[in-house]
């Protein structure tokens, strides 16, 4: 959300609630359950949790004290964060059961205002089929193929080491596509990463800057995010030097990735094709 | 193996809370009956105790391992020492709670489909976000360097000095000393272990706000906890509690919106039937202290929740004593705010490498 409460005020809070509440109308089902609730009284807790809602909405979304609070705390990307603080999926199922369960109404009157307040929940907004489900293939909750070329990795580089081509402590380096780049360093740490995502953060921030005015290791990066991740054509030997000087021992790509030339353009050896993936091993120059 | 092991893990950790919540109303000169609520407070009380021990050797750059043993021990004290202590206390709140399954056993039927339907969830869907790399990174490098939270997990490289709004919450230290402990793989203990754990006592902490928000019937918050998972089924938006507590169930966020703050709420039902008992003032700032240590975005908003509460409770009452114990109990929250603005102000700063 790149709005500021400065610029806005109350557009910023009305935002933020509607960018919570996204398509469905939770937070208005929320608000009426709770102006309802706190006029009837009837559990005894109504009122001191109306009071305390009333209070937030002077205070924290309230935007001439939120304009300035939230500034210094540098918290305009997560204010959002204090529409937790409302108690919304609860009053929402404690209004619905206080309905089904009310003898005082009659039947058709409960179960007719029940199916209405369900149909707003259930149809105006998303499900959380929207973010898509997709089953975990195991405890670790990543694709089996990080943990099968991590397997592959780790033991071409011991066989490596046996044969004298690296030196004993040294680490394994891998160069790989940035969906792996997330995972890797979850599973394993021991693993060192060409590029990490703090790595491309930082790079990414300083697009701008002339690529002579970086450091040797931050240009080398550089170059191997735009060959590996941008698929920029470099030119030349540019990338497969990049590869060599930042000592990379392992490029991980998809089969179908346009980085596939410039990788196979450099001195390696495919050692490993799993699934969409194909593992490299560099051959230093 | 692996699942079975996970099951071990989970079951532990749930004889830790238990134990923990016990002494922690002993302490505050009550007992509760209640198996689910003496849980929900020895979840708090375990965080806020494990993150005296963590923070202190964290700054004084101590590896893991030693951290794991010191927590060992300490865990094994409170647990031996809460069933020589409390033997009998212990037999009547599982009897008490084996009761009160028999006596509502279509509540219990409808309560753990609702629990189990959110662990399918869950706990098997594959949800990846990239603060993962952060917080789940954490974990692995810290098992891995045999460090407390020293490496930047987006870098990977030793950070310069710690980052003082996340290394307070010592939530996912706590996840690397279970990985040393039980020898369990980070990605396991956090995406498999701690989101199951975290799924059982949201849905336990919405249940007990349940049954206070509905005069004590079993049968009628067990409905209201089937609708509680419908509407953060069917309410999505990255923005939500509900999403965190779904897909991102591995971060302390997850648990500052969800368990946290309905535990808050629940306290204050508590208050709001006797503001005058001290057992609830009590809960209401280990809440606050134990949220703290499990997530940094508390800090934020526990201060704000919690004198909302206060006020409430006050203009209701007339009694704004209630104002002056709420202000109290935020004090675990004040202190980690005042570190952190300290530490924007380069004030306050602790190095992550020996230095010199």
């Amino acid at each position: 959300m790149e709005i500021s409460v400065q610029e806005l005020g109350w557009g910023f809070v009305r935002t933020c609630f509607k960018l919570y509440q996204n398509s469905g109308i939770f937070v208005y089902l929320f608000l009426i359950a709770m102006f309802f609730l706190f006029l009837r009284k009837k559990a005894g807790w109504e009122r001191p949790l109306g009071y305390f809602i009333i209070l937030l909405f002077l205070t924290v979304f309230n935007p001439l004290i939120s304009a300035k609070v939230v500034e210094k705390l540098n918290m305009s990307f997560e204010f959002y964060r204090f529409i937790w603080i409302l108690p919304i999926s609860v009053v929402i199922a404690y209004s619905l059961t206080f309905v089904l369960f009310d003898k005082e109404r009659k039947a058709w009157i409960r179960y007719g205002f029940l199916c209405a307040c369900l149909l707003l929940i259930l149809f105006p907004g998303k499900t959380i089929l929207a973010k898509g489900l997709e089953q975990a293939e195991n405890l670790y909750k990543i694709p089996k193929e990080v943990i099968q070329v991590c397997d592959i990795i780790k033991n071409d580089f011991d066989e490596q080491k046996k044969a004298g081509l690296y030196l004993p402590d040294e680490r394994i380096r891998v160069a790989a596509e940035f969906e792996w780049i997330v995972l890797l360093n979850q599973y394993d740490p021991s693993i060192e990463l060409t590029l990490t995502y703090g790595r491309v953060s930082s790079l990414r921030a300083i697009e701008d800057r002339d690529i002579s005015e970086l450091p040797v290791d931050l240009q080398v990066r550089r170059q191997i995010m735009h060959g590996m991740l941008d698929y920029e054509e470099l030119g030349g030997t540019v990338f497969s030097d990049a590869i060599n000087v930042s000592r990379t021992h392992y490029i991980i790509i998809r089969t179908d990735s346009q980085a596939r030339p410039f990788v196979e353009g450099c001195s390696v050896l495919k050692i490993s094709e799993i699934s969409d993936y194909i593992v490299y091993r560099v051959i230093p120059y | 193996m692996l699942a079975v092991q996970c099951v071990a893990v989970i079951i532990v950790y749930f004889v830790l809370f238990f134990m923990f919540g016990i002494w922690a109303l002993r302490i505050a000169g009550g007992k509760s009956r209640s198996l689910g609520y003496t849980i929900i407070i020895g979840f708090f009380a375990y965080y806020a105790v494990f993150q005296i021990f963590a923070i202190p050797m964290m700054f004084s750059l101590m590896p893991l391992s030693m951290l794991t043993k010191t927590w060992s021990i300490v865990a094994l004290i409170v647990v031996v020492s809460c069933i020589l202590s409390n033997k009998e206390y212990i037999e009547t709140v599982i009897k008490g709670a084996k009761e009160s399954c028999r006596k509502n056993k279509g509540a219990v039927f409808l309560i753990v489909s609702v629990t189990l339907c959110n662990l399918l969830i869950a706990g098997f869907i594959y949800a990846s976000y990239y603060d993962a790399t952060f917080y789940v990174g954490t974990v692995s490098y810290s098992v891995y360097y045999d460090t407390i939270n020293t490496i930047d997990p987006l870098f990977g490289e030793t950070l310069d000095m710690f980052d003082i709004k996340h290394c307070l919450a010592t939530y996912h230290m706590n996840d690397a000393v279970f990985c040393q402990l039980f020898g369990i793989h980070p990605l396991v203990e956090t995406k498999t272990i701690m989101v199951s754990v975290i799924t059982v006592i949201g849905n336990i902490v919405y249940f007990q706000t349940a049954k206070r928000m509905l005069g004590g019937d079993c049968r009628k918050a067990a409905v209201m906890l089937f609708f509680i998972l419908l509407i953060n089924l069917c309410t999505y938006s990255s923005f939500t509690a509900s999403s965190f507590f779904i897909f991102r169930t591995y971060e302390g966020k997850a648990v500052t919106g969800t368990i946290t703050m309905s535990a808050l709420l629940m306290v204050f039902l508590d208050l709001n039937q006797n503001d005058r008992e001290f057992r609830n003032w009590f809960v209401m700032f280990m809440i606050a202290w134990g949220g703290i240590a499990v997530s940094s975005s508390a800090m934020f908003l526990i201060p704000v929740a919690i004198v909302g509460y206060g006020t409430g409770l006050g203009l209701v009452k007339k009694n704004w004593r209630c104002v002056i114990h709420a202000g109290i109990c935020t004090l675990p929250a004040v202190i980690a705010l005042g570190c952190y603005f300290l530490s924007r102000l380069g004030i306050f700063y602790v190095y992550a490498h020996p230095v010199g």
